[in-house]
């Protein structure tokens, strides 16, 4: 292979710089990466996605599995005979203290069950003329790139209904299952953390009926 | 990605969900074989997630990940090389002479081109893929796999020299 196309290939300098031979060449070439792209799966198979959260989970102790297993396994204490003792009068002190109940305090989530109770419709909408599918993956799924758009009538803009919760909720489009993109009429967007953007939505609950806040 | 990093399972599924094709498109590639990809992927996303506390760059966990399945597959394939002959170049996959036409043949010219890309060596496998399928920069190779420029770009040259022998339409 001469070195001008290998250049070329290497993304060094352009086609225009080929002779009108080399330019055949590269044409070829070009079809053969854009075929290697394409040789081989386009995604994982199903059911990796829950052996390898099976397998985290399973080599994990939680804090509550290590702190059972902390009392019921077997160990041994060593206290100084004056410190036990000490020990023993305070708990013997705790247990004959009169209990003094206290106000019940309503939960702190009772709020906001009663506002997440309400609920509204939004619209997402994104233009992909080539996608095969589109769907919508946020915070209110669980990032699972299962809630489907839907193009009945073919002209390549990609519309569904979610029902969602008042508050603020990050989403992104997931075309064809792997492609994952930021909406770009999104009012506000916010770092993910994993170097792309999420696109965010707020919505207030009203009397009845949400409302999109901007 | 701070859930993620105080270890919270619920969070690094998240990561899993998002990155789990992308690391498996470049195991299937590397290792020619399905099983041996899914668990290479499997293996990453654990050693990563035990090893979260060493991700330096949050925002760029997925490169990180990215970068524990290459090394696994590398690690795989030594492996594999020890343990079972490896497969002869052979002749070339096609003898039909021209580029091939649209259609119906396109899935068969992709089964061969990955064929080609399985009898290229390990190394040359890594830099043909990462710079042509992944479209990742001589700069970014060099980074990540800690291998020179022009020892990538050699790599490179000769996986492309490897696949003109291989895939005969294309010379």
């Amino acid at each position: 292979m001469n070195e001008p196309l290998n250049r070329y290939l290497d993304g060094e300098i352009d086609l225009a710089e080929l002779t009108p031979e080399a330019r055949l060449e590269a044409a070829a070439w070009d079809a053969l990466v854009a075929d290697a792209r394409e040789a081989g799966a386009d995604e994982a198979p199903v059911g990796l996605e829950s052996r390898i959260m099976a397998e985290i989970h399973a080599g994990r102790r939680t804090f509550g599995s290590r702190l059972v297993g902390w009392w019921v396994s077997p160990h041994s204490v060593r206290v100084r005979p004056l410190i036990g003792l000490a020990a023993a009068a305070a708990i013997a002190a705790l247990l004959f203290l009169p209990f003094r109940g206290g106000t019940p305090v309503e939960p702190e989530s009772a709020a906001t069950a009663l506002v997440s109770e309400e609920s509204v419709y939004v619209q997402f909408v994104l233009e992909a003329p080539n996608a095969v599918s589109v769907a919508v993956a946020g915070d209110f799924n669980d990032w699972a790139p299962e809630t489907a758009l839907a193009d009945p009538d073919g002209d390549g803009v990609w519309s569904g209904r979610v029902r969602l919760t008042p508050g603020v909720h990050k989403y992104m489009f997931v075309i064809d299952g792997t492609d994952w993109i930021t909406d770009p009429h999104a009012e506000r967007y916010a770092e993910d953390g994993f170097g792309n953007r999420n696109a965010v939505l707020a919505i207030t609950g009203g009397a009845g009926a949400g409302s999109l806040a901007p | 990605m701070r859930d993620v990093l105080a270890g919270d399972d619920d969070a690094f599924a998240i990561l899993v969900r998002r990155y789990k094709d992308v690391l498996y498109r470049y195991a299937e590639r590397m290792t020619g074989r399905p099983d041996d990809a899914a668990d290479v992927v499997q293996q990453a996303f654990i050693k990563g997630f035990r090893n979260l506390d060493r991700c330096r760059e949050p925002e760029r966990v997925g490169g990180w990940l990215f970068r524990i399945a290459v090394n696994l597959c590398k690690d795989h394939l030594k492996g594999r090389a020890r343990r079972e002959v490896p497969l002869e170049a052979g002749e070339p996959l096609r003898s039909g002479r021209g580029h091939p036409e649209e259609g119906a043949e396109r899935a068969e010219i992709r089964e061969e081109i990955y064929r080609a890309l399985q009898a290229l060596s390990d190394e040359q496998r890594e830099a043909f893929v990462l710079k042509h399928v992944e479209g990742w920069s001589y700069e970014e190779m060099a980074e990540k796999l800690d291998v020179s420029i022009p020892a990538l770009k050699m790599r490179v040259h000769r996986a492309r020299e490897q696949l003109q022998e291989l895939l005969e339409y294309y010379r």
